[in-house]
């Protein structure tokens, strides 16, 4: 009978198991009602967390689901991929004959150019990635440094009290280098006497944590709470509500959400960039190497501050002279001079 | 440094603490009576997620609270039936609840609610009390809290009470220390094991209630992130007394405050993951302090045949 017993839980354990936290769900188009040509060509995706995060992870779902309707071609997708098994996932897809793979973050940058050694005939595309290589690991980012100056640079001019912070989590990776460290020199840029906060937290999920980070930055006289974070970035939008503070959203569910406190959210739309990417993959011209969108470039723009279908910017904080300074101080002096990168001591944490 | 500072810090550190020192007092009571508590995170887990369903369900966050704890207190019914009845590794079957709530948790949320993620729910408002909230300094810390927390002030004596001046608490102590002299004297050792297991899966089910109702205003995947181990620490740092327990607790939650506090200072050339480090150093100081003395309940975690 306890023999019985041990065995069914067992049995349980690893049912249990492999249902819910695997997550390794996969999608794939029939093929019937797609085009002839492209429903050869197969993409599969790779992401870090869930799919439903509604951030970060949500963006490169979405967008291989835009790849999906509108090239026709074959998908595939696993969430919650660990850098442990992501060799693994790699060379499994690699190895099905998918044609492209992306990475949809830059911490997978460095195994996907190992497996690619093996997989030459294969195409992969790191997603928020620095380096790429010169041979099939293309990887892209929408250029943090220029948004996280410009979040920087908002947040000195919006803010009232002079204090102005930020909550991340990641330390020293690249996309978090030139992120942080922007927003410092944005903050700085706009108004040198204006006193920057940066606090990195142990997890970007954690909301609890978060809502008590923002708490102690508004608490110290932060009236513009900025953030980026996964599920975590829930906790520091309800505490600026909360306490009538700015701070930035992730979406327009945000802005409906809090409008009066959020400013603006980056519409990274990854859809027209993953969909020019896999144009550029199925027409063998994707190049190797580092590949970046920013303010105003053609193919796709990197990113866009939105607010809602009319303005960029809350329209009741951010006023037309506000804008018309942005655009000559930020946007211009980007589109002149585009690349920039940041050291890790240059994004460290601390009050500036 | 001013008043305000002082207060805010202190209310910080109350928030935080208040889920570990729930899980704290839960995993007294079952390691006391010598079932070991390794799944406390899934009890919290589990208690997260259903009153934050039933909260949505329902309207109510007290139907919300309510099936929160029953989820969670069946969750660890379950559990006592393979640790305390059929003998099976009480390591191993907590650990595999574990595994198995924060499956079942992320699995029920997608299938629920698909890819856009639980909504969000009302936050439970802090009740201010009248006079003591009036109190410089404690008042406004103490008694300007949600009800939860109140009733978390409240268990931690009633908690005490119960285990140490109680015929069930001395019964409790009994069986944690030596089950077959309780036996001989006609304790029912499953029965009184099995029950404290069922109280530490109740006190779990509140936590992951105050931290999503009175925190969080939702569910997201493994939102306890590791808040149940650290009430297991805490226990033991307690020495499995629950104001020893809700103690460490608090230490806790402090070490974390002043770990985002000292981030915040200026330029201080250290980075982020080494301040990170701090409440992990906490525990780390407090064994080599007290922990050394700590004895823990003779008969933790074997399981007793009746003869």
């Amino acid at each position: 009978m306890k023999k019985f017993f041990a065995m069914l839980l067992a049995i349980c354990m690893v049912a249990v198991m492999l249902v819910g936290c695997g997550d390794t769900a996969s999608s794939s188009s029939n093929g019937s009602d797609t085009q002839s040509n492209a429903s050869d060509y197969k993409v599969a995706l790779l992401l870090p967390g869930s799919a439903n995060d509604k951030s970060w992870n949500q963006y490169g779902y979405d967008a291989l689901m835009k790849v999906k309707d509108e090239l026709g071609v074959e998908v595939a997708y696993s969430e919650n991929v660990t850098n442990v098994d992501l060799q693994q996932a790699l060379r499994d897809y690699a190895s099905q004959g998918y044609d492209m793979i992306i990475g949809h973050t830059g911490g997978f940058e460095d195994d996907m150019i190992k497996v690619s050694a093996d997989f030459l005939d294969t195409k992969f595309v790191c997603i928020a990635g620095s380096t790429g290589n010169d041979v099939n690991v293309t990887s892209v980012d929408t250029a943090p440094w220029q948004y996280g100056y410009a979040y920087g640079w908002m947040a000195s001019q919006v803010s009232q009290t002079g204090k102005v912070g930020y909550i991340t989590a990641n330390e020293g990776t690249g996309t978090q280098n030139n992120l942080v460290g922007s927003w410092k020199d944005g903050v700085k840029a706009n108004n040198p006497d204006t006193q920057g906060t940066v606090v990195y937290l142990s997890d970007s999920d954690d909301v609890a944590s978060a809502r008590e980070a923002a708490l102690a930055m508004i608490s110290a006289g932060c009236d513009v709470v900025m953030h980026e974070l996964n599920r975590a970035a829930q906790g520091v939008i309800d505490v600026c509500k909360e306490k009538g503070v700015y701070t930035i959203g992730r979406s327009a569910e945000d802005v409906a959400a809090a409008p009066d406190q959020v400013l603006t959210y980056c519409n990274f739309d990854w859809g027209p960039k993953y969909v020019y990417l896999v144009e550029q993959g199925m027409s063998g011209a994707l190049e190797p190497g580092f590949l970046f969108f920013g303010f105003n470039t053609p193919e796709a723009p990197g990113f866009t501050f939105t607010y809602d279908d009319a303005n960029g910017w809350n329209p009741n904080v951010v006023s037309e002279e506000i804008l018309a300074k942005f655009k000559t101080d930020v946007e211009e002096m980007f589109i002149a001079d585009p690349a920039r990168s940041y050291t890790t001591e240059q994004a460290a944490g601390g009050t500036f | 440094m001013s008043v305000d500072f002082v207060v805010e810090f202190l209310s910080s550190t109350i928030r935080i603490a208040v889920p570990i020192i729930l899980i704290a007092l839960g995993v007294c009571y079952s390691e006391k009576a010598g079932v070991h508590a390794m799944g406390a995170e899934g009890y919290m887990l589990i208690g997260a997620f259903v009153s934050v369903v039933m909260t949505i369900a329902t309207g109510s966050h007290f139907l919300g609270v309510v099936f929160g704890i029953l989820a969670a207190a069946l969750s660890s019914a379950v559990f006592s039936a393979f640790a305390v009845y059929l003998g099976a590794n009480q390591v191993i079957c907590g650990l595999g609840l574990n595994f198995i709530m924060l499956g079942l948790t992320s699995a029920l949320q997608r299938l629920f609610w698909g890819t856009t993620g639980v909504p969000r729910i009302e936050a439970m408002n802090p009740i201010e009390i009248p006079v003591l909230s009036d109190i410089p300094l404690i008042g406004p810390m103490l008694f300007d809290q949600p009800i939860l927390t109140y009733i978390t002030y409240l268990l931690i004596p009633v908690a005490w009470w119960i285990m140490f001046k109680s015929t069930w608490g001395l019964q409790l102590r009994a069986v944690g220390e030596n089950p077959s002299c309780a036996d001989t004297l006609g304790i029912n050792v499953a029965r009184t094991r099995s029950i404290s297991a069922i109280v530490c899966g109740v006190f779990c089910g509140m936590g992951g209630a105050v931290l999503a109702l009175q925190q969080v205003q939702s569910f997201t995947e493994n939102i306890s992130n590791g808040r149940g181990w650290l009430g297991l620490i805490a226990a033991t740092f307690g020495g499995w007394n629950p104001v020893g327990a809700a103690g460490a607790g608090l230490v806790f939650g402090a070490s974390e405050v002043l770990q985002l506090r000292l981030q915040m200072l200026g330029n201080i050339q250290i980075s982020s993951y080494v301040i990170l480090m701090l409440p992990y150093l906490v525990a780390l100081v407090f064994i080599l302090l007290i922990g050394k003395g700590r004895r823990h309940p003779a008969a933790m975690g074997k399981y007793y045949r009746k003869q």
